[in-house]
Parts: C-alpha cells; sequence; structure tokens
C-alpha cells in the first residue's frame, strides 16, 4: 500500500521541478513587472500599479478560481496548476519595485542616448544590477513553490504528480481517518497495524523538510540583508 | 508588419511589453476570478455555466445568516485575528529587545532558531503539532502519563484549540518579526542610549523609554497590515515591501542625508531643499511636513536619514515646525563660541 521509497523519490522530483521552473520564470516576470512599476517616466505607470496592487486587496475567493483553473484553462492534474499561481505576487512586485526604483536613472538615460532599447536596458543593465534583490525574491519564491500545498491539494489527484507536501497531507488526513475510524476499516479488510508506523511519518516529515533545514542556515544572511534591504541599509 | 507594429516601439511601448506578461498574469488569476464572484449570487449549474445559470439573487446567502453560525464564525475569526495580533507582537517586540542585549554571536543563533519555523510549511508544522498531541505516541500525553495524570484526548477537545492555535502561530511568526523590530533597533541612535546612560537610566528604563517610543511608528505599520492581512506570510511580505516603499517616499520628500558635511552636495540634488539649505526662503516649494522632518533629523545626529530612520524620530518630535534656530545643523552652534571669542 505505501512503497514509500518510490513514491517519496517521485515526490521529490515533482516538487525539485516546480521549485526550480516556478523559480525562475517567477524571479523573471516579477523582475519585468517591478521594473515597468519603478519606472516613474513609463506613461501609464498610475494606472498598471493601480492595476497590480489593486489585486493586494480584494480576490474573487476560492470558488471562481477553482472553475476558472479547471473548466476554462483546463489545468486540472497538471503541474502548471500549482506553478502558475505562485510566479506573481504584487508583495514581491512591491519589494522589487521599492528595490529597483533606486537604480539612478541617470544610468537608464545613458544607456539610452547611447542607443539601446528598452528590453536590452533591462536585461543587461537592470538585471544584473539587482542582484541582491533577485536572491532575496529568489529565495523566497523557492520557498513557497517548496511549501506549497494548497494549490497541489485543490488540483493535482493524478498520485505520480503528487508534491511532497501534498503527500505529507494526504497521508496525515488518510491515516487519521483510518485509525479513527478503525470498525469501518476494518470490515474493509485493511489491517491498521500495516499503516505506516508512526515513526516512519515523522521520518518522512524530516524527509520533507529537510533540504531546507539545510539550506536555510546558508542562506538566512541573504534573507536578513533582503529584508533590510532598501528601507533599513539605506 | 512594421508599421503596424510600431506601436510596440519606442520607450512606452517596449515598456508596456515588458509589462504584458504581467498584465496577462493579473487579469487571469486575479480579475477573472472576481468577475466570477457574481456565482454567490447564482443558481450554478455546470452545464449553462457561470453566467448561463439563474440569478437568484441573495437567496444563496440566506441560510448562513439565518442559522446562528454566521454570528459564531464571524466572532471566531475576529478573536483569533486578535489575539494572533497582539501574541505576535508583544512576545516578538520583547524577544528583539532582549536579543539586542546579547553579543554578536549569540544573536546569531537565536535569531537562527527562531526564524527557522517561518520557513516550514504549514504542513510540516501540523506534523510537528501532531508529535506534540498525538493521543498514543504524543509528547504532552506522555508526559502526562509519566507523571501519573489520564492522558487528554487533544484532537476531540475544542477548548484546547484557542491556545493551541495560538501558540502554534506565535510559534511560526515571531520569528520573522523579531528580525524586523530588530533591525528596526538597530536603526535607533545609539547616543540616545548613550544619553541615557549617562544619566543613570538602566535597561529596563532604556528600552520603555527609548526603544519602544522609537519603534512605535513600526510597530503601527506592522499592526495595520496585520489587521488587513489574512496569513502571515502575506503579512511578512507585504510589511518589507511597505517599509521599502516608506522609506523611499519619505526620502524622495524630504532631505535626509548621513552626515552634515554632505548634506549640502545632497541638497542640490534633492528636489525639495530645506530653509535652511536654501538662499532664498521662498524657494523651499516642499510640502509642509518637509522641513520639519529635515529640522528634526538635523538636531540628532543624523544616519538615521539613509538608515533604517525615517520612521524613528517622527515619534519622538513634534510635528509642528520647529523654531529656526534648532532648525540649523551644528554648523551654526559651533561657531557662536567662535564668535564669542573673536569679539
Amino acid at each position: 500500500m505505501f512503497q514509500s521509497p518510490k513514491i517519496l523519490l517521485r515526490a521529490y522530483g515533482v516538487t525539485i521541478v516546480v521549485t526550480v521552473a516556478g523559480t525562475a520564470a517567477g524571479l523573471l516576470l516579477t523582475a519585468m513587472t517591478g521594473w515597468v512599476l519603478s519606472r516613474s517616466d513609463y506613461r501609464f505607470n498610475r494606472q498598471a500599479t493601480f492595476y497590480v496592487f489593486f489585486t493586494m486587496l480584494f480576490g474573487g475567493g476560492l470558488v471562481p478560481f477553482y472553475i476558472l483553473m479547471t473548466q476554462y484553462l483546463h489545468l486540472k492534474d497538471s503541474l502548471l496548476a500549482v506553478i502558475i499561481p505562485g510566479l506573481l505576487s504584487p508583495f514581491h512586485i512591491m519589494v522589487m519595485k521599492g528595490f529597483m526604483s533606486k537604480i539612478p536613472f541617470e544610468m537608464i538615460e545613458s544607456a539610452k542616448v547611447d542607443g539601446s532599447s528598452e528590453m536590452r536596458i533591462f536585461f543587461t543593465m537592470v538585471l544584473p544590477l539587482s542582484t541582491p534583490a533577485l536572491t532575496t525574491l529568489g529565495l523566497t519564491i523557492a520557498f513557497n513553490y517548496w511549501n506549497e500545498w494548497f494549490n497541489a491539494m485543490l488540483f493535482i489527484d493524478k498520485p505520480n504528480l503528487a508534491t511532497l507536501q501534498l503527500l505529507l497531507v494526504r497521508m496525515l488526513s488518510t491515516i487519521e481517518y483510518l485509525t479513527a475510524n478503525t470498525e469501518f476499516v476494518k470490515q474493509l479488510g485493511i489491517d491498521v497495524g500495516q499503516l505506516p508506523k508512526y515513526s516512519v511519518r515523522m521520518a518522512m516529515a524530516i524527509l520533507a523538510a529537510g533540504p531546507m533545514l539545510c539550506i536555510f542556515p546558508f542562506f538566512q544572511r541573504y534573507f536578513v540583508s533582503g529584508l533590510t534591504l532598501g528601507s533599513l541599509k539605506g | 508588419m512594421r508599421r503596424r507594429f510600431s506601436f510596440l516601439r519606442g520607450k512606452n511601448g517596449e515598456l508596456s511589453v515588458l509589462f504584458l506578461p504581467g498584465f496577462l498574469f493579473f487579469l487571469v488569476m486575479s480579475y477573472i476570478p472576481m468577475v466570477g464572484i457574481v456565482i454567490a449570487f447564482k443558481d450554478y449549474n455546470l452545464r449553462k455555466g457561470i453566467f448561463g445559470s439563474e440569478w437568484v439573487g441573495f437567496d444563496n446567502l440566506k441560510f448562513f445568516f439565518v442559522s446562528d453560525t454566521a454570528w459564531r464564525v464571524t466572532r471566531n475569526t475576529i478573536l483569533y485575528s486578535l489575539s494572533y495580533i497582539v501574541l505576535t507582537l508583544v512576545v516578538s517586540l520583547a524577544l528583539a529587545i532582549l536579543l539586542n542585549e546579547l553579543t554578536r554571536r549569540w544573536i546569531k543563533i537565536h535569531q537562527t532558531v527562531m526564524f527557522l519555523p517561518y520557513f516550514l510549511s504549514w504542513v510540516l508544522v501540523s506534523y510537528i503539532s501532531n508529535a506534540f498531541l498525538d493521543h498514543q505516541n504524543g509528547f504532552l500525553n506522555a508526559l502526562l502519563k509519566s507523571v501519573g495524570m489520564q492522558p487528554v484526548e487533544w484532537y476531540f477537545g475544542a477548548a484546547y484549540w484557542p491556545i493551541i492555535l495560538n501558540l502554534v502561530h506565535l510559534w511560526k511568526a515571531v520569528g520573522f518579526n523579531v528580525l524586523l523590530y530588530y533591525a528596526g533597533i538597530m536603526g535607533i541612535d545609539q547616543s540616545y542610549y548613550e544619553a541615557a546612560r549617562i544619566d543613570g537610566a538602566n535597561k529596563l528604563q532604556m528600552a520603555l523609554k527609548i526603544t519602544i517610543p522609537l519603534l512605535a511608528p513600526l510597530v503601527t505599520i506592522l499592526l495595520i497590515l496585520s489587521i488587513g492581512g489574512g496569513c502571515s506570510a502575506e503579512i511578512s511580505a507585504c510589511t518589507i515591501s511597505f517599509r521599502t516603499i516608506r522609506g523611499s517616499s519619505i526620502r524622495r520628500r524630504t532631505l535626509s542625508t548621513p552626515t552634515y558635511s554632505a548634506r549640502s552636495a545632497r541638497s542640490a540634488t534633492s528636489p525639495c531643499r530645506p530653509r535652511w539649505a536654501s538662499s532664498n526662503p521662498s524657494s523651499a516649494s516642499c510640502s509642509s511636513s518637509a522641513p520639519t522632518w529635515s529640522s528634526a533629523s538635523s538636531t540628532k545626529k543624523t544616519h538615521f536619514g539613509n538608515r533604517e530612520g525615517p520612521a524613528c524620530p517622527r515619534s519622538k518630535q513634534p510635528q509642528t515646525p520647529a523654531p529656526r534656530p534648532s532648525c540649523r545643523p551644528r554648523g551654526p552652534k559651533r561657531s557662536i563660541p567662535v564668535r564669542s571669542t573673536g569679539g
């Protein structure tokens, strides 16, 4: 019933794919949007800023979102359903914008005088210049993807697409259900004793947390410096 | 072809192209579901779709408000968020102040330990709390048994949960908030503490009379944000960004420079010059709050301005413009004795 090594490895793979793809795409999109919003000389700056930050205050709620994702975008049982919703967040864009608005405008202007296009300015100047913000936000986004389970729970039913966190949720809730209804389960012919032992479950939790626990101390200083980015240290 | 896409050329066109993916994202992920909320007022039928279904007005909401759940659920939400906010605020503020008293190495260790839960997913947090609360294997029940008490079925008693939820939330959120407050404390000018030490204040007095009043603006912001935001992750992300924006907007609006020597150089580029810096007083075209701020900061030794500062001294300083003499940087003050000796 639980061939844990295979399932676990599979879940690891899925989670890593989601995290890497989501972080790369999300970071690029965040940087692009943040850069446009930080350009006060952009003609539609006000509208664009309002457009993005309005979503911070109001949302459609879960049900319309679910219907949209499953019936109109047909993303059920697709990893895109886990990746796409986490790509952009107004909060991340805000941080990015705050950082990028401190890039001296004279630099941009001099590049323009030299005949560079906006695209080129963005990719060859702005992106390298905002490495500190990119590191911090990249880590934040990566952590979010690694810890993401809600969208996975909503949209992923196929067991071979389950992410690590989803696996843990499913395991916890299933076992809790089975042990809470022992009588009923016995009638079904499932031996409760065969369920993963308590310590095994906890071991899996450790495995799921493991990489983050290992990585975290090394990246903590990026977080700390990222938090103090801009407003705190000037 | 080239002419048709000419609107994509030029500065605004290219920036629009850069903005396009974000535009589409928010359109699909946020705005379309917002329209979809009309589903609440419809008798939703899968085959007819959202817009084809019949309009039933408030019928769907009737049962909720007729039942007594409406009141209970609302009360629970309010009470929970209130206790989350207050508890996190008090505990992390206290911890941040205590953290400030440690040596550098210990700060690092404490920070890591407190910050760690912030990066665990709620799933893992539920596993960890399960390790404590499990009926047969949990730590808490084992502890109760070893003391000779009856084990408690934590998962079946409603009364325990307000406490459990609060503790778990605190455990997860405290590290991040401590970090924010600690960063705020680091931004406080050390000369306040020096002065207090000379006057013979003890640590507690310093914390109560200096640290907390100077952190008040930060606390206010975090409070407002945490009232607005739902989950802790969003709150925290929001706070970072809000502080960034706040800092930069203040910096743009007012003058805040690291040292006096740099001030005149900076004020030339600043869009808003303080009165004392401009040769002609009428050329000071900034908003009324600006001179107040610059004067407030100039009375202190301001490396405030460029650091976390902007928010801090505001609370201490009166909002009314300070009298002219105190507006001046130290230069003129120092020149008084010089003049007197010369004369």
